[in-house]
């Protein structure tokens, strides 16, 4: 919208001269003005931020938590909702039936470990280690049997 | 959210805070000077901490200014009158600038006389910057009534002007 102007001249000529006076500054604290102002641009930034930002890393720190920490007391569930700890326990007792070795239980994430040592038995097996301690050989129907029970659930 | 940009803040300062001052000051004719000091400064706060920032910061401040003055005038007007010198008074509302024709004191004593209104009108525009659209908006007229009576006021103020003078002269030689 186009500002209307004074029509007379005479009255602009007035209005030129009362123009060129110049209020006087109001004797304010300027500095508290400007550290309000920064003071109010930080809360208004940082009231909603902070909580976010704490629930985001609350919620990765869980979840990295989740992922990275030990399972649940029991071992992952067998394929057909067996336990796995019981089936790990069949497994190595199936395997050593008469060498009179005990294994400590394996804990939390030793499903994985168990894994590693059944592997780390059939390597030692396929380098002629079995002479030392031959009687950790199973029985070949049961160790055949044991083995595939055990591919079954690791696919 | 966010808040008004300090540069912009400052400039606000800069540039507003005489005709702020002013324009509390034309509310607040008879009372001391820091009153209106203090309702500009309240004001800047005020918008400072305003989130998220008027659209139209410089009408925003013109709008609280008003606000305050009124509400700041009734109250004191009730508890006591100031009794300061008139023309020290007068004086502190323009600051003296060399080589000008119009004394600040004799401008303020024309202003005094003036309706609020037509005043208000005055100062908001002439000294404010303020729009007559956004002087509509402040005051509750149309543009057309605050064109008409910035008109007015500024006939008036010529109409007055030599005998604010006649009495200035009379106050400093008493």
């Amino acid at each position: 919208m186009s500002e209307p102007e004074p029509n007379p001249p005479e009255l602009k000529a007035f209005e030129a001269m009362l123009g060129s006076l110049v209020p006087a500054a109001p004797a304010m604290n300027r500095d508290r003005v400007m550290y309000e102002a920064g003071r109010a641009s930080i809360d208004a930034g940082g009231r909603r931020a902070w909580p976010v930002a704490t629930l985001c890393v609350g919620l990765v720190a869980l979840v990295v938590g989740r992922l990275s920490g030990p399972g649940p007391a029991g071992s992952p569930a067998g394929p057909n909702g067996t336990d796995g700890r019981s089936i790990a326990k069949d497994v190595r007792s199936a395997a050593e039936p008469d060498s009179g070795v005990t294994h400590p239980e394996p804990a939390g994430d030793s499903w994985l470990r168990l894994r590693g040592s059944m592997d780390g038995d059939l390597a030692a097996d396929r380098t002629g280690h079995e002479a030392r301690a031959p009687s950790r050989r199973p029985p070949a129907a049961t160790w055949l049997e044991q083995r595939r029970l055990l591919l079954e659930y690791v696919n | 959210m966010s808040t008004i940009g300090i540069e912009q803040l400052a400039d606000l300062v800069r540039t507003q805070g005489g005709p702020l001052r002013l324009y509390a000051l034309q509310f607040l004719s008879g009372l001391e000077t820091s009153t209106a000091d203090d309702v500009v400064q309240e004001a800047f706060i005020k918008l400072a901490r305003q989130s998220p920032p008027p659209a139209e910061a410089k009408a925003w401040l013109y709008q609280v200014v008003r606000r305050a003055a009124l509400s700041m005038r009734r109250g004191t007007v009730r508890r006591r009158k100031h009794e300061a010198d008139a023309a020290a008074e007068r004086e502190a509302w323009f600051q003296p600038v060399d080589g000008v024709r119009l004394e600040g004191a004799e401008a303020t004593a024309a202003l005094e006389q003036l309706d609020e209104t037509l005043r208000e009108t005055v100062v908001a525009h002439l000294w404010g910057g303020l729009t007559f659209e956004e002087i509509a908006t402040l005051t509750g007229t149309s543009s057309s009534t605050a064109h008409r009576r910035y008109e007015q006021g500024l006939r008036e103020l010529r109409e007055h002007w030599n005998e604010p003078c006649r009495n200035l002269n009379q106050i400093r030689r008493n």
